[in-house]
């Protein structure tokens, strides 16, 4: 077996990262959707904490390959069962944060608000969504930066983006390829790493 | 303006409150005082309904909460906490105006009306766009305070609102709550167990043990006639009240030119006697006498029991009060 060494184009590397750039974005935005109010409800609605969070931990716990192939007879190949499985896998780590920033926020915090007369809503808008919002995004932080490498995965069931690389670099013996995929993804996710880890410094202050 | 009728809050198998009936009258600061555990948060807590009665009825200016909006109710009653609860991620004056962005003040008006605040509590105006943890915890509860007299609510409910800083700044602020109280005659029910706190700023003093209501009255009631045992070893044990071991009745007497006769003064004390001792020798000659506190006069013997003075229950309960205030820290000198 001869290992080639042949780099691929600037070109197509910029394309494949915009395609796994919108594959993570897409599913992190209708991941965050879902399950911060999934978090809201579980801590407002203690009961339903168990149910919901084993759920999703079990969603959590299947193996990516295994999810693809699973959600290819639903909803065929592409980006949409690409992004489903990444929303799916983000939900755990989401619902979690959301629940424990929201349990985080001060007793007196919230009996303050409710003792001047805030309704539940306005308590959840001014008062505990923006004191939770550091650990929400932390949890959106990390769920990203899982996305990013697991996309690279869905290239199997023709998604596109950064794995495409590291498929083809395989399939054929291609070690240019197969490392421009790899550092692209590894940067991919440290860029979104660096990047959310300031926003949420910038958040905290 | 806040009236308790038979109110009983059980929580599980706890009585917390068990048949509570008093009331605040307009313009009233009544404190509710007791050892921790004795319901009187939860009935604090009752009157803007953060808390809900099992049993009996709370009225606000005459109405049943029950029946009222819970939201607007509480819009309507200013609310200081012990542990502030200010909003970390406000600045001052996104906190002194909070409910006034709920009621839609416009952005002009909150800004004056902070302002005006913040001069009120005794804060300088740069302080409006600093957070709360760039401030002590005294200047924290001097926003608390200024939150909650945002909306200029006619009723203020206060737990313990000075419990959590150091003694002299307390004192401090507990002077300048009386100060504003004089200026704004707001009704406001008070919660404290220190009894220095309660004598200094009550009108009106409501007395809680395990859920009831031992005593009510005017510090004159508790300090001269207190209810029964509980009430008299709580006043005695007190640690506040070792002030007025030191503070003789001959500083507060008034040597009259015209002396009253004993035979005309039904009570009497020593020019030498300790005002804690004072208190306790007219407790036991008011015992079994029937007959109002008010400005009664009292005979003040020297040593040989010549009448050397006079004075009152009101001058002597006032010389309590005052030797409360100006005692600095009575905790600490103890």
């Amino acid at each position: 077996m001869i290992m080639r060494f042949i780099i691929p184009s600037l070109g197509t590397v910029i394309e494949l990262t915009w395609q796994h750039v919108r594959i993570v974005t897409a599913a992190v935005l209708l991941a965050v959707l879902v399950g911060v109010p999934l978090g809201i409800l579980i801590h407002r609605a203690r009961f339903l904490a168990v149910p919901i969070l084993s759920g999703a931990g079990v969603l959590y716990t299947i193996p990516s390959l295994a999810l693809f192939a699973i959600l290819i007879p639903i909803m065929g190949l592409g980006m949409k069962p690409a992004v489903t499985a990444l929303v799916l896998y983000s939900l755990l780590v989401i619902i979690r944060n959301t629940a424990a920033g929201l349990h985080n926020v001060p007793p007196e915090v919230i009996d303050a608000a409710r003792g001047m007369g805030m309704s539940s809503l306005q308590q959840l808008w001014y008062v505990e969504l923006p004191l939770a919002l550091p650990v929400i995004l932390a949890g959106i932080r990390v769920a990203t930066v899982m996305n990013v490498g697991i996309a690279a995965v869905a290239v199997y069931i023709g998604a596109g983006g950064l794995g495409e690389l590291i498929f083809r670099g395989l399939a054929s013996l291609n070690m240019g390829s197969l490392l421009t995929g790899t550092v692209a993804v590894t940067a991919l996710a440290l860029m979104a790493d660096l990047g959310l880890a300031r926003v949420e410094a910038a958040l905290r202050r | 303006m806040i009236e308790f009728e038979a109110v009983t809050k059980v929580f599980g198998s706890i009585r917390a409150v068990d048949q509570v009936s008093f009331q605040v009258r307009r313009g009233e600061l009544c404190v509710l005082i007791g050892p921790s555990g004795c319901g009187k948060t939860t009935t604090l807590r009752m009157v803007n309904r953060l808390v809900e009665p099992t049993a009996g009825r709370v009225l606000v200016r005459g109405v049943d909460v029950m029946r009222l909006d819970p939201v607007h109710l509480r819009r309507e009653i200013g609310y200081v906490i012990q542990q502030v609860g200010l909003f970390p991620h406000m600045t001052v004056e996104e906190n002194i105006t909070v409910v006034l962005r709920l009621l839609e003040w416009d952005a002009r008006r909150r800004r004056a009306r902070a302002e005006e605040l913040l001069e009120l509590v005794g804060l300088p105006p740069d302080f409006l766009s600093r957070y709360p943890r760039q401030l002590s915890g005294g200047q924290q509860q001097r926003v608390g305070v200024a939150r909650a007299l945002a909306a200029d609510p006619d009723i203020i409910l206060m737990d313990e609102p000075f419990g959590a800083v150091d003694p002299i700044i307390r004192r401090q602020l507990q002077l300048e709550l009386k100060r504003i109280q004089a200026a704004v005659r707001k009704t406001i029910l008070f919660v404290t167990h220190d009894l220095s706190e309660a004598f200094l700023l009550g009108d009106h003093i409501v007395v809680m043990n395990e859920g009831r209501i031992v005593q009510d009255g005017t510090p004159q009631d508790l300090l001269l006639r207190p209810a029964n045992e509980f009430v008299a070893r709580f006043i005695a044990e007190s640690r506040a009240l070792g002030i007025l071991r030191v503070r003789k009745v001959s500083e507060v007497m008034d040597p009259a030119l015209t002396k009253p006769s004993v035979a005309d003064c039904k009570f009497w004390v020593r020019s030498e006697d300790s005002l804690f001792d004072a208190i306790r020798r007219l407790g036991s000659q008011l015992a079994g006498v029937l007959c109002g506190l008010e400005e009664r006069t009292v005979a003040v013997l020297d040593e040989s029991g010549s009448v050397v003075g006079c004075t009152t229950f009101e001058e002597l309960v006032r010389a309590v009060s005052e030797a409360f205030a100006t005692s600095g820290v009575p905790e600490v000198i103890l």
